[in-house]
């Protein structure tokens, strides 16, 4: 019987996958999300669902093909065999359904979590495509011919092909440049500055006074002299230059070129002297749009905009992530060194180009039983690296329009005093995250990220989430439901083999009629795998609730061993005659 | 002769019947404990025996149409019971799992305290030191809970589109905004609630509980008629156990057949009843629909089991 037997069981189980896998095919071509995703998504997605569908559907397909084989193929007819115990006839079926939980494991622990997250991408990345494509037709309708440019190219990013939409991009784009305006020119803007060590700052900054530009031999001399104070001759050359441009007189008697250079020399004052970013921001930007040619301007322009970026964002970038899909209800505890509780609500968090942009951002301080004396919330805020080299982040709440100087939006207080908060030194608008970047996006409410982390990430995760206030239990339940799948693929395919065995047909013949219900069988046994898992999970949680994490995996794994131990004994048991 | 053997047999199938009941539903029961149990010290909240003890009529009464329906499958395929081999066994069998229903509902729904799911139970085991909870509409956070009073609770509705945090400094459970009443929304872990066909099953239980309940409310006729229409079903279901000479086929479309009578019942609850509101304007045939659904149902795999079936064919499934 063995070799027949095998290749009986065998082929009863790969028909049986492969027509659920077919099914769970047309089911995820004809579920919701799949017809209105992108064309280079669409494909790769109704797989990915079907390929999660079928991994997730293994365990009663498993074992709905071993009782059927059993119950149905297999049959022991000759004398001879008919001595031999049940357990010898099918040792070699024991070593195919072993080698099949080890397949199992490994679809279940590597390719699911994966092939989840797979999902959600791509689910994210068509909606996102959606929007930025109804966007742009709008900007396009309302010609605005730049920004439907920008909205077309980013639609066109993750559907290259679309003929529709690039001849679309192209017609905006041709009267975009019939109207003149392109955009914005980035000649004469230099080069960010790369950190160098003070030597070289000072070396540039005398390269620059012999070549007479005192203003950047100023602003090197400075730096060189911020980065290592004891440096004299910094100090020294910083002074020289600046007497130089203090003395600096136009060569030509011309009003505007007098006026260009009180101006320039007001806005780095403001940035170098007075170290009021935002003023010389304002000024070289106004400089900035009447002589677009001028290095300085140009220099100092990116240099004030960079610090300016570093306390606050621009509107007319947090305003366009309005209604972009990204990481929805961030809710966490933002740990911090004192006795105070501080907890951050995040709406919604999007990446793009121009950076990291979040919007209805909620912060409230309180110290255990006491009250609240800060309560915040700001419509956006833009996540930026922390400046003092430790984990985490900074939300800068303060947002600033490109061009005009008086509007601003700042965070609404409805318990603290802004101008006291900031006064004290407690609270100036930015908000240091203490979480990385990865922790924050799956810091959601109901953890929706958790079932597509793998075991590593899920386990070291257990333990770090406990200080943003979510139960390491709920990851751990999580740890658990992995390893107990494919103890329990083994566990069921061995008491499918014994409950087939039990009810097999016999010497008569099937009836004909009998066949039709075979592919519906792992439907009903579905249900007895969620009673089974159901009953084993709730044992777990309470263990787990009760005595922890370790003694809940112990538990685990000594269940597995007596049900294991009870499905073999109850095979072993069967009779052949 | 002959008939004292047959009311030993009787008398040995009811005995069995008993056992099985009193271990299926023992074993429900300690699941369902162990549930309990685990939200409560998911919820770090340490409960006492009495409470726990006091949630055990309530989980004998989720389950108890499941829990007959399992103890009568699991009966009856092993005993190889029906009613061409002992009519009188299986008339008794039939009238036992009768009398269960009929009186073991009503005292236990008597037996449930009142306010067992009140909203201050729910909301206290929402409240977990240090830890977010949600109830679907609302997060919780709490810095420590001590008979019933905390402090600093942050209650968080991220569907508000201003002021989202809702921050009391202290107080009782009574202060706190939650949900209207019990409900599974209000199920503080997540992993807890049983997922895919288990959920959907607890569901019709909860259906079918409710319906029971609301017929003992209304008459006694009516009462018994639903339990006798319940029963009645679930023995035509079983029925299907001596339906071809594939044994684990009739174990399977029996099975399925227990399966679609609790599915049926939702059908005509929650879909049907809907429709047919327009249509029928008397509520006391309304009111019978589900009756009537089950007696057809149970009508028709009568007729199937009758059409199927050749006279001189085994219980079990056995050879012709």
């Amino acid at each position: 019987m063995n070799n027949i037997g095998l290749r009986r069981v065998f082929n009863t189980l790969s028909v049986l996958a492969l027509l659920y896998f077919g099914f769970f095919m047309v089911y995820s071509y004809f579920s919701p999300p799949a017809a209105r995703l992108i064309a280079p998504l669409r494909w790769s997605y109704i797989w990915t669902k079907a390929l999660i569908l079928w991994v997730e559907a293994l365990i009663p397909i498993s074992a709905s093909a071993a009782m059927i084989a059993y119950s149905l193929f297999i049959r022991v007819e000759s004398g001879a065999l008919r001595e031999e115990p049940f357990h010898a006839l099918v040792s070699s079926h024991l070593v195919l359904f072993t080698v099949l939980a080890l397949l199992f494991t490994g679809l279940y622990m590597g390719v699911l979590p994966s092939a989840r997250g797979g999902l959600e991408r791509r689910e994210f990345e068509s909606e996102r495509a959606e929007f930025f494509l109804e966007r742009a037709q709008a900007a396009h309708q309302a010609h605005d011919y730049a920004a439907a440019v920008a909205d077309f190219d980013r639609y066109l990013a993750r559907d290259p092909h679309n003929e529709a939409v690039g001849g679309q991009r192209e017609e905006a784009h041709s009267q975009l440049l019939g109207s003149g305006n392109d955009g914005g020119s980035e000649a004469g803007v230099p080069e960010p500055v790369q950190p160098l060590a003070a030597s070289e700052y000072l070396a540039r900054a005398q390269d620059f006074y012999s070549q007479e530009d005192y203003f950047s031999a100023h602003y090197y001399a400075v730096l060189a002299n911020r980065l290592d104070s004891s440096r004299q001759d910094a100090r020294r050359l910083a002074a020289r230059a600046w007497e130089k441009i203090a003395s600096l007189q136009p060569s030509r008697d011309d009003e505007e070129v007098r006026a260009l250079f009180r101006t320039k020399k007001e806005g780095y004052a403001a940035l170098v002297r007075e170290q009021d970013s935002l003023k010389a921001y304002y000024i070289f930007n106004n400089l900035a749009k009447s002589y677009p040619q001028d290095p300085d301007v140009a220099r100092y322009l990116e240099e004030s905009r960079k610090q300016v970026e570093a306390i606050s964002y621009f509107l007319d970038e947090a305003e366009a992530v309005e209604g972009v899909p990204g990481s929805g209800r961030i809710l966490f505890v933002n740990v911090r060194q004192d006795n105070r509780r501080e907890i951050v609500y995040i709406d919604n968090l999007v990446e793009t180009e121009q950076g990291t942009f979040v919007t209805g951002v909620e912060v409230i301080q309180f110290e255990a039983g006491g009250g609240s004396d800060l309560h915040l919330a700001s419509v956006y805020g833009k996540i930026l690296p922390r400046q003092d080299e430790q984990e985490g982040s900074t939300i800068v709440l303060t947002g600033l329009d490109r061009n005009d100087p008086g509007r601003r939006q700042t965070p609404s207080y409805f318990t603290g005093d802004p101008r006291r908060l900031a006064a004290s030194g407690r609270f100036e608008n930015l908000l240091p995250l203490n979480l990385s970047r990865e922790d924050l996006a799956v810091m959601r409410l109901g953890f929706p990220a958790a079932e597509s982390l793998g075991l590593s990430a899920l386990w070291q995760l257990r333990r770090r989430c406990e200080r943003y206030g979510y139960p390491g239990a709920e990851l751990a339940g999580e740890i658990l439901d992995r390893i107990l799948h494919p103890f329990s693929f083994l566990i069921l395919c061995l008491f499918s083999v014994s409950l087939g065995w039990t009810f097999r047909v016999g010497a008569s013949r099937p009836p004909r009629l009998g066949y039709v219900f075979l592919p519906f069988f792992p439907l009903g046994v579905a249900l007895l795998t969620a009673l089974y898992l159901g009953a084993q999970k709730t044992i777990l949680d309470f263990v787990l609730g009760t005595l922890g994490f370790a003694s809940a995996l112990a538990v685990l794994l000594i269940m597995q061993g007596v049900l294991l131990f009870v499905a073999l004994t109850v095979l072993a048991g069967q009779r052949t005659d | 002769m002959l008939e004292s053997f047959a009311v030993k047999e009787i008398l040995r199938l009811l005995l069995i019947f008993v056992a099985v009941l009193i271990l299926v539903s023992t074993l429900f029961a300690a699941l369902g404990l162990l549930g309990v149990l685990g939200r409560e010290y998911a919820a770090k909240s340490v409960p006492s025996l009495s409470m726990v003890l006091a949630r055990l009529p309530a989980l004998l009464l989720d389950k108890l149409p499941l829990t007959l329906c399992t103890s009568l499958l699991l009966l009856l395929a092993r005993s190889g019971l029906h009613p061409g081999r002992s009519l009188g066994a299986f008339v008794v069998v039939t009238a036992a799992a009768f009398s269960v229903l009929t009186f073991l509902f009503p005292l236990l729904e008597a037996a449930v305290p009142e306010g067992e799911q009140s909203r201050e139970r729910i909301l206290s085991s929402l409240l977990s030191p240090g830890y977010w909870r949600s109830d679907g509409e609302r997060a919780y956070y709490v810095e420590s809970v001590e008979e019933g009073r905390f402090r600093s609770l942050l209650v968080v509705t991220p569907d508000e589109s201003r002021a989202r945090f809702r921050y009391i400094p202290a107080g009782s459970t009574a202060d706190v905004p939650g949900p209207a009443g019990p409900g599974r929304a209000a199920e503080p872990a997540a992993a807890f609630t049983p997922e895919g066909f288990a959920a959907q099953l607890d569901h019709e239980l909860d259906l079918l509980n409710r319906e029971l309940s609301r017929a003992s409310r209304a008459s006694r006729p009516r009462y018994l008629l639903f339990c006798f229409a319940v029963v009645f079903a679930f023995m035509a279901a079983i029925f299907l156990m001596r339906l071809s000479r594939w044994p684990l086929l009739n174990l399977f479309l029996s099975f399925l057949a227990l399966r679609c009578i609790f599915y049926l019942f939702r059908l005509l609850r929650e879909v049907a009843a809907s429709e047919l509101e327009s249509l029928i304007s008397n509520q006391d045939v309304m009111a019978a629909l589900p009756v009537i659904g089950l007696l057809v149902f149970s009508g028709l795999l009568l007729l199937l089991h009758l059409l199927f079936l050749p006279v001189r064919r085994g219980f079990g499934g056995g050879t012709a």
